[in-house]
């Protein structure tokens, strides 16, 4: 063998060395990886054509790019003629009991989607041209599939920001991940064409770098990073906007607080505010020039309270929420069984006493501290502005669901672990919370098994 | 190989072959007819003693009755006692009731649908059956009871204290099915191949309880330390910012308090 013939062979082989190196490194996070993608493929396979909420209508926005080569208008985009057709193939009406559904194909409804941005429906593009000339239905679910990818970016993003506030409990990144790929709405929403996993994912992105602000790190490229997250999450869902008091409210308390980097804390502010802004303004602009408005809302199903702590404490609507935030599959017609909810609802109300606990075990005992008390303060405040920002946009205008809520689901299971787990003795934890992930994996699975697949027609 | 290789790789095999076994002898409530949904409920506001509801099972093995007995909010009082009566069936026979039930008000105050659950009955497919709810108690079942506003379900009728009405009970029915069958009625039509086969997807599940598997024992027995994720920027000053040290350097440890 030639010395040249050698060097290569050898080259070659340092070179599968590091890709196994590589893969055997990240070895657990692939196996997320994996087991995510299985489980959206699943679930975009197992929910039936145009059965989540106003699928047709995000469906529409596609080929309305697709077709027209512009952005629809909210009142003025219909949906198409080969989507009436499908909706009649596969008895659209059968949700409501119906034997058949006969929709003219050209009547024209007006496209419910419209009015949302854009980066979505740009992101699943590309799966719909590359499945162009093929079945509206097959074109729907490879639609569907691809859009897994946004559920795969969601893992990695929960994985990293684990990784970051909480530096002493890896497990945390293996557990949080499988609570997300087991939350049953989570999977439902996710499986379907509807844009508000990005807005999960966007927003755990955008947490994984107000974490590392809040750690110091003022480089310049966490306000590019931060910036570009924010104007993207607002051309996702302009709800998306309720992510602005929280980095600012981070950006206040560091002001406050890091009295030495004012000066260059005051100039990422500024920086990550103007680029979110210059990402997003043309939409919106766009919006106001068309509408008179920046957003169109239409109102919807109400609870018919006059009062917000009515709302809260003299209807069903928290635990409607909750109830939706943990499974309530197509338009809301298909819940959970009300057990579920009620054990649901004691498993959080724990959760809740065992994060306090397990605060001030942390605080009396260092040894036994899972998360610093500013990590617990920052997740519950994002739940929180989510719960009451939802409870808001029921209050102003109706029709709320669970998924609403759906930018805060990395927090929320963040915390349901620490409620669940943080006060046990550390040695116990990582084996508690596989307890966890199984009764999750268990009640994910019975949830699609049992509950959904037979129930939807 | 290290012997936790051994015990994780045997782990998530036992949990991958579970999975399969699970997934070859699971029998699944699948529904058929639900009345419910074919017009708007409305509630029957006057007192009941007894009310029957007849229907003809579309399949066999029917498994699962469910009811929607109260209306939101829930108002129903007093327990129920619900008979599932196989018409059929000569009137002195052992098989003439089906299933007898107690429904306790917690039962059925609620927004969802009460389930009856029984074993399956095997050749039930165009058989006349009758639901029988009666009151409990000594006054009567007082309210609440939803019904369809209309006579939408043609293969049986409400009978109120003996008074047919042109209106029917809202009920939801349901067959004992293998996954084989959920399958063919749910996820075969319309998706494009290879994801319309069965084999793909029982392969994808197989695959998913092995991974799971695999997680699980890492969550439990980590093999060492996975990747550290935090930035070099986070645990090293940066030499042209000095002044921008990290703040878990400045205060020992926290970067607030």
């Amino acid at each position: 063998m030639s010395v040249e013939a050698a060097s290569v062979n050898q080259a070659a082989a340092c070179r599968s060395c590091g890709v196994v190196s590589w893969l055997a490194r990240h070895r657990v996070l692939l196996a997320l990886l994996a087991l995510a993608l299985i489980k959206s493929v699943l679930w975009s396979l197992i929910i039936p054509p145009w059965r989540a909420s106003d699928e047709p209508h995000h469906f529409g926005y596609i080929q309305h790019l697709s077709r027209e080569h512009s952005f629809p208008i909210s009142g003025e985009s219909f949906l198409y003629p080969d989507l009436y057709t499908s909706l009649n193939r596969t008895n659209f009406s059968g949700i409501a009991g119906a034997e058949s559904t006969s929709f003219d194909p050209h009547m024209r409804e007006p496209n419910l989607a419209a009015g949302h941005p854009p980066f979505y429906y740009l992101l699943l593009y590309p799966a719909y041209r590359a499945a162009a000339g093929a079945s509206v239905e097959t074109q729907l679910y490879l639609t569907r599939i691809w859009g897994a990818g946004i559920f795969l970016l969601l893992i990695v993003a929960a994985w990293r920001l684990m990784g970051l506030v909480f530096p002493a409990a890896p497990w945390f990144r293996i557990a949080v991940p499988l609570l997300l790929i087991f939350h049953p709405q989570l999977g439902f929403i996710s499986g379907a064409v509807l844009n508000d996993g990005l807005t999960a994912t966007l927003f755990t992105m955008l947490m994984i770098e107000l974490v590392l602000l809040v750690r110091g790190d003022y480089r310049w490229r966490r306000a590019i990073f931060a910036g570009v997250i924010l104007g993207l999450g607002m051309l996702t869902k302009s709800s998306f906007a309720f992510a602005w008091p929280i980095v600012l409210g981070v950006l206040a308390v560091l002001l406050i607080r890091r009295s030495g980097s004012r000066r260059r804390l005051l100039w990422l502010a500024m920086a990550l505010a103007a680029i979110g802004v210059l990402v997003c303004f043309w939409y919106y602009l766009r919006n106001y020039l068309s509408y008179g408005s920046f957003q169109p809302i239409g109102k919807g199903w109400s609870y018919g309270q006059d009062s917000w702590l009515g709302l809260w404490f003299e209807t069903r609507f928290a635990t409607d929420l909750l109830g939706n935030f943990l499974g309530n599959f197509n338009w809301q017609s298909i819940p959970l069984p009300e057990r579920a909810i009620v054990l649901f609802k004691g498993l959080v109300t724990i959760a809740a006493l065992g994060t306090a606990a397990s605060l001030v075990i942390g605080w009396r005992r260092r040894g036994w501290r899972l998360a610093e008390g500013w990590v617990v303060a920052l997740l519950a405040a994002v739940l929180l502005v989510y719960l009451l920002a939802t409870a808001w946009f029921e209050y102003k205008w109706g029709n709320t669901q669970g998924r609403y809520i759906f930018p805060a689901v990395v927090p929320f299971w963040s915390l349901f672990l620490i409620g669940l787990t943080g006060w046990l003795p550390p040695a116990w934890r990582p084996r508690a919370a596989a307890v966890v992930v199984a009764g999750a994996a268990v009640f994910g699975l019975w949830a699609a098994v049992f509950e959904y697949l037979p129930r939807v027609t | 190989m290290s012997r936790k290789f051994l015990l994780q790789a045997g782990f998530s095999l036992l949990l991958a072959a579970a999975a399969c076994l699970w997934l070859l002898m699971v029998q699944v409530p699948v529904l058929d007819e639900q009345v419910t949904e074919r017009a708007r409920v409305s509630a029957w506001g006057e007192p009941v003693r007894e009310l029957t509801q007849s229907f003809v099972a579309p399949a066999d093995n029917l498994s699962r009755i469910d009811l929607r007995l109260g209306s939101y909010p829930p108002v129903a009082r007093g327990g129920l006692l619900f008979q599932l009566i196989d018409e059929q069936a000569s009137p002195d026979a052992a098989s003439r009731f089906i299933r007898e039930q107690h429904l306790p008000p917690g039962d059925y105050a609620s927004h969802e649908m009460t389930r009856v659950e029984f074993e399956p009955v095997s050749g039930s497919r165009g058989r006349e059956y009758v639901i029988r709810l009666s009151s409990e108690d000594s006054a009567c079942w007082r309210d609440g009871i939803a019904v369809t506003e209309s006579d939408v379900y043609e293969e049986g009728g409400l009978v109120i204290d003996g008074q047919p009405r042109d209106f029917d009970l809202n009920f939801a029915l349901y067959h004992a099915a293998s996954a084989g069958e959920l399958f063919a009625a749910r996820i075969e039509p319309f998706r494009p191949a290879p994801f319309n086969n069965p084999w793909f997807f029982a392969s994808l599940f197989g695959l998913g309880a092995a991974l799971f598997g695999w997680l699980l024992f890492e969550l439990c027995w980590p093999a060492g330390p996975m990747v550290e994720e935090v930035p070099a920027v986070l645990t090293e000053p940066a030499p042209e910012e000095p002044e921008h040290r990290p703040a878990d350097r400045q205060s020992g440890g926290e970067a607030l308090p």
